[in-house]
């Protein structure tokens, strides 16, 4: 892989030059103390040492609502897709790692091409956390630092950041002029930076190892800890729209109001709501809420870990920040690793 | 930059016309389909299609029909929700939108030789019928025949016709019950599992096929099971809520299954120990 050096400095100049380069550029900007991504207008918008953001950058590729199908009486297409590539700018490793398991749930069997097509126009320009979220454990799933899935990742080292390109769409992006060749010390600093990442989540650590996961959560099914997320457990699903890997989605159709067409869209949809599984005779598959937790903690812990042999759950912590009732998965695995039940 | 062509969606449907419509009962219709593009739908027994009315909605719906040579399949619908009763105000000559067929249906071919116990519940035999039919096209390749069937009242009995050709054929064992009878009903009254004592099987070469709401597989495979017929040549179609059919929207798993895409047709063997399936 491509190693460079950059200056800090050069940053700001090089987002002023994707901008008027006719680019989109997301990137992380500060809003009531909280971050997000949003749309870049001023390349001084952009922060990087941020600890999280609200939603992850999942949005871009796979929206809260996308048109699948456009209607007109009974003839129907497919929307007419832009063409515009976008620059996300300052993702951090864990949700590089989600951003790689979606590329591999949409690419599987039945291809989706509205995922792909939009992640094919997309770059993505990662970032290291300096400063994780009170509520991450990255390190605990694997996914504190990064090695794929970018086409630029940046470290910060001492004055500079160190890049590595990790393919030839971020190769066209580079601010050529800018970039250097590492030096031996820098080589050296980026190891450690890399090194003692994981050692930042350290605080919150899930204590069984990732591999051991699925086989922990396969023999405890009916652990207490299901009952008593029973009774905290809201049942909002504000954890599933905040999650970096959750992709399940409802299909509506919607009308013009003059009735002549309308589209059929996606949106997402949370299996912690109790209508996920209702069908139109009024059966609930999962009534309970202990149900439903159980199935997202085995969905992310078990089984995307068996289909794709990556951790369904990245440890950002987003779920955990948004839980009303401080719903912690950190607590919920290590809960059943101290008092395991056959 | 450069434009990504464009793929086809798999979500478009294609455009299907509705050749004849048959009242089942007060709540069920049966719709005789066929593809505009003349293509055969190509599905096996105990498939199902995504129905869809633009500006309605769309939902899965079993196949009721054996694969056809005339390209015509067959949907019997409840009117349920919002998607089946609008279906239900459609006439001949209407079209409506397919996409499919989806999911893995009965093992024909596994079947093939064995004697073949169905048991349906209600509109359960909907999408039984496809392999029963089947099963009497292809009469020679299959041993036994018995069909339990089991209806709330007289008056929900589905394709009474084909009930009535079941029962006085000599090739086929056809038994029914209903739960609550009428004036007009002589026949058994009883749920569906007081059937299982008016049988004797051969376990060894019993292939039993199950479908009905919910409640009734609990039931149905004890008896099955009280037979001594082996999980693995117990078959169950399982209702859930689907959006996709592709594997993706995540509403119809149960553990990790994908309903839409291993099922709807699994084996106990299989379902056996995920609790959230039965």
């Amino acid at each position: 892989m491509k190693e460079l050096v950059m200056s800090r400095d050069a940053i700001v100049p090089w987002l002023d030059d994707l901008l008027a380069g006719g680019y989109e550029v997301i990137g992380v900007k500060k809003h009531h103390g909280k971050y997000r991504f949003e749309k870049l207008d001023k390349a001084g918008e952009a922060v990087l040492n941020y600890d999280v953001t609200l939603q992850s950058p999942k949005k871009f590729m796979f929206p809260p609502r996308e048109d699948l199908v456009s209607f007109s009486g009974t003839a129907a297409r497919m929307p007419v897709r832009e063409d515009k590539g976008l620059i996300i700018f300052g993702v951090h490793p864990y949700d590089i790692h989600a951003i790689t398991l979606l590329d591999e749930v949409f690419r599987e069997g039945q291809q989706d091409p509205y995922y792909l097509d939009r992640r094919e126009r997309t770059t993505i320009v990662g970032v290291d956390v300096t400063r994780p979220s009170v509520n991450a454990f990255s390190s605990s799933m694997g996914t504190a630092t990064v090695d794929t899935g970018f086409d630029l990742m940046l470290t910060a080292i001492e004055g500079s950041y160190f890049v590595r390109v990790g393919s030839e769409k971020g190769s066209r992006i580079l601010p050529t002029q800018v970039v250097r060749k590492p030096n031996d010390a820098q080589r050296a600093q980026f190891h450690k930076e890399q090194d003692r990442a994981p050692a930042l989540f350290a605080l919150n650590k899930v204590i069984p190892s990732v591999k051991d996961l699925p086989m922990l959560l396969e023999k405890n099914q009916h652990h207490p800890v299901w009952e008593e997320l029973e009774k905290r457990c809201l049942g909002c699903g504000s954890c599933n729209l905040v999650c970096p890997t959750c992709y399940c989605f409802d299909v509506k159709d919607e009308m013009e109001l003059d009735l002549s067409g309308g589209v059929r869209y996606r949106t997402w949809d949370g299996c912690l709501l109790k209508d996920f599984t209702r069908v139109a005779s009024g059966e609930v598959f999962r009534e309970s809420r202990a149900h439903r937790n159980r199935h997202r903690f085995f969905r992310k812990g078990k089984y995307m870990m068996e289909k794709y042999n990556k951790p369904g759950c990245v440890g950002c912590g987003r779920c955990t920040s948004h839980c009303l009732a401080e719903i912690n998965p950190v607590e919920v695995f290590n809960a059943i690793a101290q008092k395991e039940v056959q | 930059m450069q434009a990504v062509e464009q793929v086809k969606s798999p979500y478009l449907p294609e455009k299907a016309t509705i050749k004849s419509i048959a009242s089942l009962t007060e709540t069920e219709r049966l719709f005789t389909l066929t593809l505009d593009s003349g293509r055969n739908l190509g599905h096996t027994p105990g498939q199902f299609v995504e129905v869809s009315l633009f500006g309605i909605g769309e939902g899965p719906i079993s196949i009721s029909s054996p694969p056809a040579d005339d390209n015509s399949f067959e949907l019997g619908v409840r009117a349920a929700g919002n998607l089946t009763r609008a279906m239900h105000k459609l006439a001949a000559g209407d079209t409506l939108g397919i996409r499919g067929p989806f999911g893995n249906g009965f093992p024909v071919e596994t079947l093939m030789g064995k004697d073949l116990l169905f048991v349906a519940g209600g509109i359960g035999l909907v999408p039984l019928r496809s392999l029963i039919k089947y099963s009497l096209t292809h009469r020679d390749a299959f041993g036994r025949i018995l069909i339990l069937f089991g209806a709330r009242s007289p008056k929900e009995r589905l394709f009474t016709d084909e009930l009535a050709d079941w029962s006085s054929r000599t090739d086929v064992e056809f038994l029914e019950t209903v739960d609550r009878g009428d004036e007009s009903w002589k026949g058994n009254v009883g749920v569906i599992t007081t059937l299982f004592k008016k049988i004797s099987i051969d376990p060894r070469r019993t292939a039993a096929l199950i479908v009905g709401p919910p409640v009734m597989y609990k039931y149905a495979l004890l008896e099955v099971q009280a037979k001594e017929v082996p999980k693995q040549n117990i078959w169950l179609s399982l209702e859930r809520r689907m959006k996709c059919g592709l594997g993706k929207c995540g509403h119809c798993q149960i553990n990790n299954y994908y309903v839409c895409q291993e099922g709807p047709v699994f084996t106990f063997a299989q379902i056996e120990d995920r609790e959230e399936a039965l």
